[in-house]
C-alpha cells in the first residue's frame, strides 16, 4: 500500500498521474469517497480519494470502529491489488465547534496511523513537490 | 543575474514576515541593490487589522534599511514597474486575493469567474515579467489549507483558488520556504 498525503489542493492527485505516467502504467482505476466492490488484479492500480468521505457513511460507529473498519476494508483490497491512498491533511487546523466535524477528524486520523503503519510508501506533497516520509523515492520526471 | 521569485508560507504568527523581511534586507545589501519594495494588502477595515498593520509598519520603520511601501489593494497598477536595482516583498498575497474575492462578490457567477482569473492572469504575468527585468520578488503567503473542507462555498472557492495560486508559484518559482514557528523547511 501507498500512502500520498498532504493539504487540499496541494497537487496530490496531478502527483500521482504524473508518476503513474512516467512509468506507463496501464490499467489505473481511480476512485473518489469509495472503497470500489469490484475485483482487482496485481496489474491494477487502484487510487482512492477523499477517504474523509468513506469515513462520513460509517458515523454510526465510534471513531476507532470506524477507522479500523476502513481500514481492514483497504487492506483486503491491497492483497488482490496495488492500492494508493490519497489522504488529505484535516487534523492541523482549529478544532471545529461542530461535534460531527471533530468525530470526523478524529476518526481520519485514526485511520491515517494506521494506514501509516501499514504502507510501505509514503509521500508528503507540498504544492506539487514530493516530500518522502517512508520507502522509495518515486520517479516522476 | 540575481533575478529570482521567492515563495514563503507558514501558519498565522509562524514567523514567515520576520523571516522574509531579514532575507529581503539582507539580499538587499548583499547585492548593493538600490530600492527595497514593501507591497501592502491589507484593508484597515476595523481596529484590529488597523493595529496589525501599524505593527507591521512599526516594524519596518525600526529597520536599519529604508523600506518603500507600495499598496496593492486589488488590481495590480500598470505602472508598476520595477527594475534589477529593486527588491520586493510582497506580504502577503491571502489578503490580496481575499480582496479581490471581496471587490467581485456582488457580481454575477459566470462574470465572477471571468474578473477573478483575469485579476490572477494579470499577476502571473507581472510576476514573471519582474523576473525577467533582473527583480528580486519576495512571495509572502499563508497555510491555510490542513484543515477540513468548510461547509462555507465561499471559503472552499478561497482555499481552491489559493491551493491552486500555490502550486502555480511553486512550480515557477527559484526557492520554496515552508515556516513552522521560526524553522524554516525549503522545499525548492
Amino acid at each position: 500500500m501507498r500512502i500520498v498525503i498532504g493539504g487540499a489542493y496541494n497537487g496530490k492527485r496531478n502527483f500521482v498521474a504524473k508518476t503513474l505516467r512516467h512509468r506507463n502504467q496501464k490499467n489505473v482505476y481511480q476512485y473518489e469517497g469509495e472503497i470500489p466492490k469490484a475485483s482487482f488484479t496485481k496489474d491494477d492500480i487502484v487510487i482512492i480519494g477523499s477517504l474523509e468521505n468513506v469515513i462520513i457513511k460509517s458515523d454510526n460507529l465510534d471513531e476507532d470502529d470506524i477507522a479500523k473498519q476502513i481500514f481492514d476494508e483497504l487492506k483486503e483490497l491491497d492483497v488482490q491489488t496495488n492500492l494508493i491512498c490519497i489522504c488529505t491533511d484535516i487534523g492541523r487546523g482549529i478544532v471545529p465547534l461542530e461535534k460531527n466535524e471533530r468525530k470526523l477528524r478524529d476518526a481520519c486520523g485514526r485511520l491515517y496511523q494506521r494506514l501509516f503503519s501499514e504502507s510501505s510508501e509514503i509521500v508528503r506533497v507540498w504544492y506539487g513537490i514530493p516530500q518522502y516520509i517512508k520507502g522509495e523515492k518515486w520517479d516522476y520526471e | 543575474m540575481d533575478r529570482k521569485i521567492i515563495f514563503i508560507t507558514g501558519g498565522v504568527r509562524s514567523g514567515k514576515s520576520a523571516f522574509a523581511e531579514n532575507y529581503a534586507k539582507s539580499l538587499f545589501k548583499q547585492l548593493e541593490k538600490r530600492h527595497l519594495i514593501y507591497i501592502a494588502s491589507g484593508v484597515a477595515f476595523d481596529q484590529e487589522m488597523k493595529k496589525r498593520i501599524e505593527r507591521h509598519q512599526k516594524d519596518r520603520e525600526h529597520s536599519e534599511v529604508k523600506w518603500e511601501t507600495i499598496e496593492v489593494i486589488n488590481t495590480i497598477p500598470n505602472n508598476l514597474t520595477f527594475s534589477n536595482s529593486h527588491i520586493i516583498l510582497w506580504d502577503c498575497i491571502t489578503t490580496w486575493l481575499s480582496n479581490i474575492l471581496f471587490k467581485t462578490e456582488m457580481l454575477t457567477e459566470t462574470k465572477r469567474f471571468q474578473e477573478i482569473n483575469h485579476h490572477l492572469a494579470i499577476f502571473k504575468r507581472r510576476l514573471l515579467t519582474w523576473r525577467e527585468n533582473g527583480v528580486i520578488v519576495i512571495i509572502v503567503s499563508n497555510e491555510v489549507l490542513d484543515e477540513p473542507c468548510g461547509t462555507y462555498i465561499e471559503t472552499n472557492l478561497y482555499r481552491r483558488i489559493l491551493g491552486e495560486l500555490h502550486q502555480w508559484i511553486v512550480d515557477q518559482c527559484d526557492e520554496a520556504y515552508e515556516m513552522d514557528y521560526s524553522l524554516n523547511r525549503q522545499w525548492k
